[in-house]
Formats: structure tokens, C-alpha cells, sequence
């Protein structure tokens, strides 16, 4: 099926798409982009269409036609698809992950839900990039459904609540995900989530010098980029974070009971990606792991991902942590400035107006301390 | 939704997909100090990049492999591999100037991985480059070529082709004035070459031998072969003999042990019968006994006695005795009067006996008169 263009045929409202095998009109149209389902499972095209001004002009009209059963056989010419057709094959993951959470009844039509279909159709087409080469010769479309599918298959594949949804739930779920690709993301969970610095989970963890060296050398990237891309790919704006900060405020003890409670979720769900430490241990386990000097990986990774095993740690540990208090959740949204001053302007295009037309323009800048 | 959270969605879409197109650079520009093993979405492994590489093994057992990811540890993905549901899979990845691999292997049981990171060859890599910057010159000259350049070419070959004749030429007239010259070189050479010939007859000669040497090796090692080849056939006939007879033997005897199985169910079967009747027999038996056993209980004995009354005695009191204890009296023998009574079925002889003797007037009580009298 191809495309053979888009007429409008009421300035806002209806939108019909034409076919070789007829027209078909979207009604409540208003999208400044919009992806195109058709027969329940392929996208056929995608066209961008402006949204109309006041005078019912139409600003911008763009569309772009590639055929879903296009065939590669070299890397080469999968490369130049796949340069090519990112936008498609974006809103062919978002809408089967759309129609995933609409079959089994987890969807609402909100701009949460959709930001999150978009998230996981992002995640989904970026592991399609590297997974797919190896698959030529392919329909890359089709296969991307396929791949997808498969994902959707396996037991609880997407932490989904509608708690979640909320400013501070993609935060915390977000940086929570990314915790557990990321290990700079994961030794940052213990400052986000509970204000402990370097110096505090070095010895709260009793992790010697190499260990330490270890786990924190990289610390600096998640401050400079790591926490940023986070941001963005999460879609979290200016504005939401600047909220959630003065939530944290004004109501800290709210913010932080709402926290506890989303973190038992949150943890749980993330916590089953390494299973090998996975398991809580009891009060004798660290004991002898902790008095054995050994589960570095064990205690860097189950402690920042298990709050309740954190406070069992610290309890049993107090005597030599100097007075560290008892861990509790502390919520900080941005990375610790140690070396730098963090400049945010405008994240995620969330201008106070929400156009969010423009590209991010938030960066770190750097000055002497 | 409304035009401004449209417009939102728009800008976290457009976002997004800078972030898509930005990928293969970030892949290209990462150098990782560590790669993570992600199997099934879970972190099984780590890879250490420094050094000559190195290499993680996973075996899944009881769940088949679905996809492999290997992240750096900013979480970037650098490699990865979407398993068959049966079967192998390999592919390789070009990460930091080096080659990750990952092959995957499913199976009925379970799934194994195998991710290594290790050098990519110097010697590919700089061919690979060359023939890129070969390919990109050629390409990037076929464009640049202009009516200029084809006249230059042409110009540079036909001078190219005035200095070839030139030197050939010359080269004829070198020739002959050098023939002298050139005839006593070539005797040189030919001596030396006859010797060099003499000395590699020489060298084909030991070479033959060694080839004649090395065909006899060869020949006997096929005989070697054949002969093992043989004895592998006929121990292969002996090992299928043997499991036919096995086989035979073990059918006989399942069958003989089948019969014999049947035989003693056979056995068993009339056994219960057997048991049945004897259960019913013996419970008729039983009841006999007990009907008998009641009718000797409920019984009423006879029981013959002498007894002597004590002197003095009027007849009254002994007529009174017998007719209390229910007796019958017989015939009198020297002071011994012979009385029968009927005994209840509790109450025993012997106890008959000594309750009488209780009585004032009885002297002694026997049974027969030719034994002594119980006293």
C-alpha cells in the first residue's frame, strides 16, 4: 500500500488520507505529526501536517512515503534505510506499543500515556538499529514488528502503573530504568534518591579505595551527560522538574511518603534485571559479607536498587559509619554539583508556554568552584 | 489533547528522533571501559576492555535465549542479537577500533551465549581502510574528471610512447655492439647453469627418493587404515551381533518372565478363590463352634455323687438336704447315700462339691465308692 498524499478537508477536525485502495479520514485531527495506522498493524506512511493558524491556513505540509515491505540486503543499504526512515519506523514502535497497553487495558488517551508509548517506541527502534543488521537480508519493517512483538510477549515486559505516569513517577521509574543499563546511573541513584554522596556510600557500603575508584570514576559523566540524556529521553521538562523540586519544598513529607510508596513498586519491578543480585539477603548474609570483604558488585548494586535492605545495612553497620544518619528518602532531581555549576534552560523544550517547538537547549556549564 | 500538549508531544517525538539519528556516531565516538551482558533483559555478565579482551559465557537452562544486549556503562547499547527460537546465531560489532562478538545457541533444554570482546585484525582493519579510500577516491575523481584532464592524459601518454621507441631503439643498437661480449657471458652462464642443473638433478633426485619414501608411508598407512577400517567393520557386525542377541535374549526373557508372571497371577488368582472358600468355611466352622459352645453353656449337666451324713443324723434333715440341693437319691451302701443332682451350666462340680461339705450334716462326699471320700 502506498501513499498518495493527504487532503484536509476541514481546517481542524477531519483529516483524510488517500490510498490506491481509497481514502481514509481521521476525524479530531489536530496533530502537528501524525502516524498513520491502518488495518490495525502496519504504518503505510507518515505525513507531518502543520498545525492550521487562525486564518485556517495550513503552515506546513509534508509527507514522506516508504514502502513497509521494502527489502535490504546489505548493511549498507540498512544503514541508509534506516537514516531514512527513523520516523517511521519511531511511530510503528510507538503505535504498537500503543495498541499494546490499549489490548490490555492500560491505556488513556492523555499526553502521559502517549509520551510513554513514545518512550518504549524509542527504546524498542533502538535496539532494533543494532539488533536488526544482523538480521539482512530483512523487511525492516516487518521485522521491527516482529522484534517487538517478541519483546511484548515475555512475562511483565514494561513497568506500567498509572501512578507512574506522573511527573515524579517517570522520574523516579525513569531514572530507575536507567539505573539498571546504565552504571553510572546506578551509583547516582543513591544521591537521587537519598542525598548520599561519594564519601557517605563509600563507607555505608564499605568499599575500599579500588572500589571506590571503581564505582565512582565515571561519576563526572553522569553529572556532565548522563543524568541530561536521562531527562530528555524520559521527557521530563523544565517545568515538571522545577515542580517537582518545589513539591519537595514546600511539602516534603508528602512528596517523600509518595515516594516510599512508588519506590516499592519501582524497585521491585527493576530489581528482577539481575537476578544473580537479585535476592535480599538476611541480617547474617551481610554480616558475613560485609565481615568477609567480599559482593562488592553484590552491595553496590542490590543496595541502591532495595531501600529496605539499605536501612537493614545501616543498622548493622552504625557503629563504624561515623554518624551517618539512618538512610531516609531525600529527593534530589538534579546530579550533585561538586566541580560545576549546572545551568538548565529550557529542558525538553518545556518552555512556560509548553509550544515546545524547539530543540533542548539545556547545558551544563562549568566554573571554577 | 489539546494544540499545546500536541505541540509538546511533537517536540518529545522530534527529540527523540535526533536522539535516534545521533545513535551510530555516539556508538562510533564511545570508548567503553567495561561492557555489561544483558540476556533476556537481565544483566549476566561483565566484559573488562582493557588488555587483549576478553569473553563471557551464559548457559540458560530451561528457558531459551529471546534477545542479547551488550551495553557500555552509560548504558549505551553496542551490540546485540535477536536469538532464533532453535538453533545459531552469530554477529560482530565494531566497538572502540575492536570487534565484539556475539553468538547465541538455543536449544530444546535451554540457551547459551557467548559474547567476547577481542582485537579486530590490524591487517583487515588497513585493508578495509584503503579500499574505502581507494573506493572514495575513485568515486569522488569520476566526478571531479574535465575535458582538461582526458587532454593531459592524452598528451602525457603520447609523450610516454615517443620515449618508449626512443629507448628501444637504443636498447637494439647496445645489443649489437655488445654480441661478443655478450656470447662469452652466456658460455659463463651456461657453465654455471649446467652445474646449477647438475646440482638440482641432484636435489630432484634426493627429492624423488624422499617422495618415493613418503608414497611407501603413505601406502602402508592405507593399508594401516584398511586394516582398521576392517577390524571397525567387523567389530561394528560383532557390536550389532551382540545387541541382536542381546536383543533376542533380553525378548526371551521379558517373554519368559511375562509367562511366568501370568503363571503366578494365574497362581494368585486361584489362591484368592482358594482363600475365599476357606474364609467362608472357616466362618461357617466358627458359627458351628459358637452354636456349639452355647448349647454346652446352656447345658445342663448330670452329676453323680456318694455323701455320708454325719452320725446320728435324724432323716428329715437328710431328706431336707436332698430336696434343697434338688437331688435324687439312689441306693444306700454302708452309711453312703448315692445322689444325683443337675448342675446349672456356671456352676462346676468341684464347687458343688465343696459347698456341700459346708453343710453341718454332711461327713464326706466322693464320687465313686471305690476311691476314697473327699473329706
Amino acid at each position: 500500500m502506498e501513499w498518495l498524499g493527504i487532503s484536509v478537508l476541514q481546517c481542524v477536525g477531519t483529516c483524510t488520507i488517500l490510498t490506491r485502495y481509497g481514502q481514509w479520514t481521521k476525524e479530531g485531527f489536530q496533530a502537528a505529526s501524525y502516524p498513520i495506522e491502518m488495518a490495525g498493524s502496519h504504518i503505510l506512511g507518515y505525513g507531518i501536517l502543520g498545525a492550521p493558524e487562525r486564518g485556517g491556513r495550513v503552515r506546513e505540509r509534508q509527507v514522506s512515503s516508504i514502502k513497509p515491505s521494502t527489502l535490504v540486503t546489505t548493511g549498507e543499504e540498512f544503514d541508509r534505510l534506516m537514516a531514512r526512515a527513523l520516523p517511521e519506523l519511531l511511530d510503528c514502535a510507538t503505535a504498537d506499543i500503543r495498541r499494546f497497553l490499549r489490548e490490555t487495558g492500560r491505556w488513556a488517551d492523555d499526553i502521559s500515556h502517549e509520551k510513554l508509548a513514545i518512550r518504549w517506541g524509542y527504546e524498542q527502534v533502538e535496539r532494533f538499529l543494532v539488533c536488526g543488521r544482523a538480521e539482512i537480508p530483512c523487511r525492516p519493517f516487518f521485522l521491527l514488528e516482529s522484534f517487538i512483538a517478541k519483546f511484548l510477549s515475555q512475562p511483565e515486559p514494561l513497568c506500567y502503573q498509572k501512578d507512574l505516569l506522573t511527573p515524579l513517577g517517570r522520574f523516579l521509574d525513569g531514572l530507575t530504568a536507567r539505573a539498571v543499563l546504565s552504571r553510572d546511573a546506578l551509583v547516582a541513584l543513591f544521591y537521587h534518591l537519598y542525598g548520599l554522596g561519594q564519601s557517605h556510600v563509600v563507607r555505608l557500603l564499605g568499599l575500599g579505595p579500588a572500589e571506590s575508584q571503581r564505582v565512582y570514576k565515571n561519576f563526572e559523566r553522569w553529572r556532565r551527560t548522563g543524568w541530561l540524556r536521562f531527562v530528555e529521553e524520559v521527557g521530563l521538562t523544565d517545568v515538571e522538574l522545577h515542580d517537582i523540586e518545589d513539591h519537595n519544598c514546600r511539602y516534603p513529607e508528602q512528596l517523600t511518603a509518595e515516594i516510599n510508596r512508588l519506590l516499592s513498586t519501582i524497585q521491585a519491578h527493576y530489581r528482577k534485571s539481575e537476578p544473580e543480585h537479585f535476592p535480599c539477603l538476611t541480617g547474617h548474609q551481610w554480616a558475613e559479607l560485609f565481615g568477609q570483604g567480599y559482593g562488592y558488585d553484590y552491595r553496590v548494586w542490590h543496595l541502591a536498587l532495595c531501600r529496605e535492605c539499605l536501612v537493614d545495612v545501616h543498622a548493622f553497620r552504625q557503629h563504624g559509619l561515623g554518624g551517618i544518619p539512618t538512610p531516609r528518602v531525600d529527593l534530589h532531581v538534579k546530579p550533585l554539583q561538586r566541580s560545576g555549576v549546572m545551568a538548565l534552560v529550557g529542558i525538553g523544550g518545556g518552555d512556560s508556554n509548553g509550544d515546545g517547538g524547539g530543540r533542548p537547549t539545556q547545558r551544563l556549564s562549568r566554573t571554577s568552584a | 489533547m489539546g494544540m499545546e500538549e500536541e505541540g509538546q508531544l511533537s517536540a518529545y517525538r522530534e527529540r527523540l528522533l535526533d536522539s535516534l539519528r545521533d545513535f551510530p556516531e555516539r556508538r562510533r565516538r564511545e570508548r567503553p571501559d567495561s561492557l555489561r551482558v544483558f540476556v533476556n533483559q537481565e544483566c549476566v555478565g561483565t566484559l573488562t576492555c582493557g588488555g587483549a579482551g576478553s569473553m563471557s559465557v551464559f548457559t540458560s537452562r530451561g528457558r531459551p535465549v529471546h534477545a542479547i544486549e551488550v551495553r557500555t556503562s552509560t548504558g549505551l547499547l553496542v551490540g546485540g542479537l535477536c536469538a532464533e527460537t532453535a538453533g545459531m546465531k552469530r554477529a560482530e560489532f565494531p566497538v572502540a577500533m575492536r570487534t565484539l562478538e556475539v553468538s547465541v545457541e538455543n536449544r530444546l533444554e535451554g540457551g547459551s551465549v557467548r559474547v567476547a570482546y577481542c582485537a579486530a585484525s590490524p591487517v583487515r582493519d588497513w585493508v578495509k581502510n584503503r579500499l574505502t579510500a581507494v573506493k572514495t577516491g575513485m568515486a569522488g575523481q569520476s566526478l571531479s574528471l574535465s575535458p582538461d584532464f582526458w587532454r593531459m592524459a592524452r598528451v602525457a601518454g603520447q609523450a610516454a610512447l615517443v620515449v618508449s621507441v626512443l629507448l628501444l631503439a637504443a636498447d637494439r643498437l647496445t645489443d649489437r655492439w655488445g654480441l661478443k661480449e655478450t656470447v662469452a657471458r652466456f658460455t659463463t652462464i651456461a657453465e654455471t647453469s649446467g652445474m646449477k642443473l647438475a646440482a638440482a638433478e641432484d636435489a630432484l633426485i634426493k627429492q624423488e627418493k624422499v617422495l618415493t619414501s613418503l608414497a611407501r608411508t603413505v601406502k602402508a598407512q592405507k593399508q594401516y587404515l584398511t586394516r582398521v577400517q576392517r577390524a571397525v567393520g567387523v567389530m561394528a557386525q560383532e557390536q550389532q551381533q551382540f545387541s541382536a542377541s542381546v536383543e533376542t535374549r533380553v525378548f526371551a526373557e521379558l517373554s519368559q518372565a511375562t509367562t511366568e508372571r501370568e503363571r503366578m497371577h494365574d497362581q494368585i488368582q486361584s489362591l484368592t478363590v482358594a482363600k475365599d472358600a476357606m474364609s467362608k468355611d472357616i466362618a461357617v466352622l466358627e458359627t458351628r463352634a459358637k452354636v456349639a459352645e452355647i448349647r454346652q453353656e446352656t447345658q445342663v449337666r448330670p452329676f453323680m455323687f456318694w455323701v455320708s451324713f454325719q452320725d446320728g443324723t435324724p432323716e428329715e434333715s437328710i431328706d431336707s438336704l436332698i430336696r434343697e440341693i434338688h437331688g435324687r437319691t439312689g441306693q444306700i451302701n454302708a452309711g453312703w447315700y448315692k445322689v444325683e443332682v443337675s448342675l446349672p451350666p456356671p456352676q462346676t462340680a468341684d464347687s458343688f462339691v465343696e459347698s456341700l461339705k459346708k453343710a453341718t450334716i454332711v461327713k464326706a462326699v466322693k464320687t465313686s465308692l471305690n476311691t476314697s471320700p473327699d473329706q
